[in-house]
């Protein structure tokens, strides 16, 4: 066999890697472009003094169901072990979410978006442990810094900068979503 | 068998056989991918992608599980052990192959 046989096969092979990542990345950019734009909306319209209850409800409650449905999708073409360690992580995170809601101020006072956030942050160090891809680990304990930050020195931009990061988490899952890198 | 040629495998180096390995390994141990997903991953025909699987299933690389999801029928396909060390031991050779004789396609 000639070297540029070899040379084409392992392009082939390459190419084979690069499809199954694609279908990796597809989900993760799908769910980090929702949650993105509920980001987005939820604390822009708050930072812009029309955030509500209502909003946030809404939001919150058709993120999850998306969520789900866009799981179940990825379920019926593909079956892992680490796809099912990130349903349940996520899973637990809704729980977790929603003992929060019910405990409500009397458990987390005036730090309910912060506990939110910093249960979201923990979610993705551990489903970046679950998919061996420190990236998105790193992501999570990174977001959980930033949100310790802007809760305390940096409270003043906590709305904006929560609002800026569902920006570019839209626009960063929108490009996963599109080029499955 | 000489060291250049040594975990060479013909029926995994046919380029559709080699990608589809290359997928299926890249999505790690214990995972399955239904037909139709792979079908419409790597860009073949139902046909030759199932040429190409009953191949591999006959040599133990691949397990196929036939099921259903309600009244639809559903087939899974994923590497097996045997088929991921058949997979590495090619992907080595052919990079053996590289690595060595860089004169010969002068």
């Amino acid at each position: 066999m000639r070297r540029n046989e070899a040379r084409a096969l392992l392009q082939a092979a390459r190419e084979g890697e690069r499809r199954a990542q694609r279908l990796f990345s597809a989900l993760l950019g799908q769910l980090l472009a929702l949650w993105g734009a509920v980001y987005l909306v939820g604390y822009g319209a708050e930072a812009l003094g029309r955030g509500s209850p209502a909003l946030w409800t809404g939001l919150v409650l058709g993120g999850f169901l998306l969520s789900f449905a866009l799981g179940w999708g990825q379920r019926q073409g593909l079956k892992t072990p680490a796809g099912g360690q990130i349903g349940r992580i996520w899973a637990g995170f809704g729980l977790a979410y929603l003992a929060l809601n019910l405990a409500g101020p009397r458990f987390t006072g005036g730090g309910f978006s912060v506990a939110v956030n910093l249960l979201v942050a923990l979610a993705w160090m551990a489903s970046g442990a679950a998919l061996a891809r420190p990236a998105v680990f790193w992501t999570g304990a990174v977001y959980a810094l930033a949100e310790g930050l802007f809760a305390g020195p940096l409270a003043g931009g906590y709305l904006w900068a929560h609002a800026l990061l569902g920006l570019a988490a839209l626009g960063y899952g929108l490009y996963l979503a599109g080029h499955g890198r | 068998m000489d060291a250049s040629t040594r975990g060479f495998d013909p029926l995994v180096h046919q380029p559709t056989r080699l990608r589809l390995m290359a997928f299926l390994h890249h999505l790690g141990p214990e995972a399955r991918v239904e037909f139709q997903t792979l079908r419409r991953e790597l860009g073949v025909t139902e046909g030759n992608l199932s040429r190409h699987l009953a191949k591999l299933e006959a040599a133990g690389y691949v397990r196929v599980e036939k099921g259903f999801v309600g009244r639809r029928p559903r087939t899974w396909v994923g590497l097996t052990g045997r088929g991921r060390d058949a997979y590495r031991a090619h992907l080595e050779a052919l990079m053996r192959l590289l690595s060595a004789n860089p004169k010969e396609e002068r």
